[in-house]
């Protein structure tokens, strides 16, 4: 079961009052400054580091960043001391109930003794004077006595335990004052701690973007560059290979040249051969023809003289075809040999052609793989240069940031600090004037004194000058009066 | 003397809502608003989403506070609001009270 405690009715009202006032001033110069690191970024990014390292924008930003450094460590001092003054003065209130405690702890002691003692006594007198007949203190008579007395103590006993009970509410209202105090100092420093982190998030999350678009920029500019190197490498390469290709080409050209000379050859030389075989085949044959002629001839002379030597006939005819197998076998070989060295040429011829291809492609493999292998090393060499450069200028920004944060967090914890000092201020501020009003009003009513005391001065002296003027009048006329006295009677002329 | 008030009661608390310049603000004017009721640990906070906005009354259910433990009854508001006068064109600001109310636990 729980129990809830309350004051009273009234107390259901929660008032709230929200600081709907925008911030400016130095969060202003923080913003500006913020700006003017994003435009410095941006410069770097694009190029324009002249306009980046410009001095006059340096200054402002570290002239900001003093001014946080400043506020802050004041605001820090401000609050030290603060937390201080709480905690002694917390101190204090615990010492002061402790003396509270035991000297109210000494007082009931000291009243239970007296009572103790007055009983004794009473006891002591009753025992006395119980032997006394008709004398001495009755029971009513000491009910009357005691009775008062026992409500005297109650009622400081009462009045005791609510003087204990108020100084415990009070301890308890002080702790629940000095807990709130301290937590909602927490919870604004945590809020504008928060503020602050998010912030800086945001700025870090922003100069992150920066960088990576620094780095992608480097990026394109290293692969713009070695794009460049490699498209003047390939566009040498293809030089080159045009080069061979020219080189090939007329070496086709000597080829087809070779080509065409071999089949001229073949043309002129084989065709002319074959021409000559045919030519010697017709006359063959024309000889055929004619050693048919001749056969029929010496047929119809042996026809006619077959009487006379057929053995000399056969052997003519035996001799006449030895002569044309010889010359066949003759021709014959030579078309051989001469088919064979035509072909043995023609081997030769490609052969050549063959080995000169294959160094041309050999050279040309060479010169590629050189070219690639010079072509990495420069990419290789301009990637490391770039690597570094990106990698510098991201932890020269990582540094600037670590300084705009540590600047920040002193920066924002001063703002508390300013209101606090422009309070006190204003408040000592009105002290002042109100003890200006108040010594202007005593001095107003001091003049408005004297000036009625002047007045009535004024007024005397005009009384007294007109007593003094009837008394010289007077006194003249007495004086005037005398002498004509004296002068009447002939005392003085 | 402080009253005792003992039983599963509900609280209710009419909010007075306003800001520097002492213009009054009602609940339905705000964009978002949030009430967290808490006692010595705001981490065991309990949201309070009973409250009728355009009479600034809040409810918080007595079953609600058997989760907190004893002490003053603390109370957190958040809100915002757009506004074209902050850099970030959003007003939004957390505001801690505590209540007239202590809760204790007692075994019955």
């Amino acid at each position: 079961m729980q129990t809830r405690y309350n004051n009273n009715h009234d107390d259901n009202i929660i008032r709230i009052t929200f600081d709907r006032v925008p911030q400016t001033g130095t969060l202003s110069k923080l913003s500006a400054a913020l700006d003017l690191l994003d435009s410095s970024v941006n410069a770097i990014c694009d190029g324009r580091i002249t306009e980046a390292l410009d001095t006059s924008s340096i200054q402002t930003l570290w002239s900001v960043f003093n001014e946080y450094d400043f506020v802050t460590g004041a605001a820090l001092s401000d609050l030290d001391y603060r937390l201080t003054t709480l905690d002694a003065s917390f101190g204090e209130i615990n010492a002061q109930n402790r003396v509270k405690f035991v000297s109210l702890d000494s007082s009931l002691t000291a009243l239970q003794n007296g009572l103790d003692g007055v009983r004794n006594d009473l006891a002591k007198h009753i025992n006395d004077t119980s032997t006394i007949s008709g004398g001495g203190l009755k029971p009513e008579d000491i009910e009357q006595y005691i009775n008062p007395l026992e409500w005297d103590i109650y009622n400081t006993s009462v009045n005791l335990n609510g003087r204990i009970n108020d100084t415990v509410s009070r301890v308890i209202d002080c702790e629940h004052d000095i807990s709130t105090l301290f937590y909602t100092t927490n919870i604004t420093n945590r809020g504008m701690i928060n503020d602050v982190s998010n912030r800086l998030f945001v700025t870090n999350e922003s100069l992150n973007e920066y960088n990576a678009t620094l780095a992608n920029h480097s990026a394109q500019i290293t692969e713009l560059y070695n794009n460049s190197q490699a498209v003047a490498q390939v566009t040498e390469t293809i030089d080159n290979i045009n080069a061979s290709i020219g080189i090939i080409k007329y070496h086709d050209t000597q080829r087809d040249a070779s080509i065409t000379a071999l089949r001229e050859y073949q043309t002129n030389t084989v065709d002319s051969l074959l021409s000559s075989y045919t030519q010697r085949l017709n006359n063959a044959e024309s000889l055929a023809v004619d050693c048919n002629v001749i056969a029929n001839d010496v047929s119809n002379r042996l026809t006619s003289a077959l009487s006379n030597n057929i053995a000399t006939i056969n052997q003519i005819a035996n001799t006449l075809n030895s002569s044309v197998n010889a010359a066949l076998t003759a021709h014959t070989n030579f078309v051989n040999q001469s088919i064979s060295n035509l072909n043995s040429s023609v081997n030769s011829a490609l052969s050549t052609h063959t080995n000169f291809v294959n160094q041309s492609v050999a050279n040309l493999n060479s010169s590629v793989s050189s070219a690639l292998s010079n072509n990495i090393a420069t990419v290789n060499s301009a990637l490391s240069t770039q690597t570094n450069f990106v990698n510098q200028s991201i932890d020269a920004v990582n540094s600037s940031i670590n300084v705009l944060i540590a600047s920040f967090n002193k920066f924002e914890s001063d703002v508390s600090v300013r209101d606090l000092v422009i309070s006190r201020a204003m408040v000592d501020f009105d002290n002042r004037l109100t003890l200006y009003n108040s010594s202007l009003n005593a001095a107003m009513t001091t003049a408005y004194n004297l000036d009625t005391s002047l007045r009535g001065w004024a007024a005397n002296i005009d009384q007294r000058d007109f007593v003094t003027a009837t008394a010289l009048n007077l006194h003249d006329t007495s004086i005037n009066y005398i002498l004509g006295i004296l002068r009447t009677n002939g005392l003085i002329q | 003397m402080k009253t005792i008030i003992k039983g599963h009661d509900d609280l209710i608390y009419i909010l007075e809502l306003c800001d520097s310049s002492g213009t009054e603000t009602m609940i339905s004017d705000f964009d978002s608003f949030k009430v967290e009721i808490f006692t010595s640990d705001i981490n065991t906070a309990v949201n309070v989403t009973q409250y009728i906005s355009e009479e600034n009354l809040l409810r918080v259910p007595a079953q609600s506070l058997t989760t907190l433990a004893d002490g003053i009854v603390r109370m957190k508001v958040s809100v915002s609001m757009a506004d074209t006068e902050f850099p970030d064109e959003s007003f939004d600001q957390s505001r801690l009270t505590d209540t007239c109310y202590y809760l204790k636990t007692y075994n019955a």
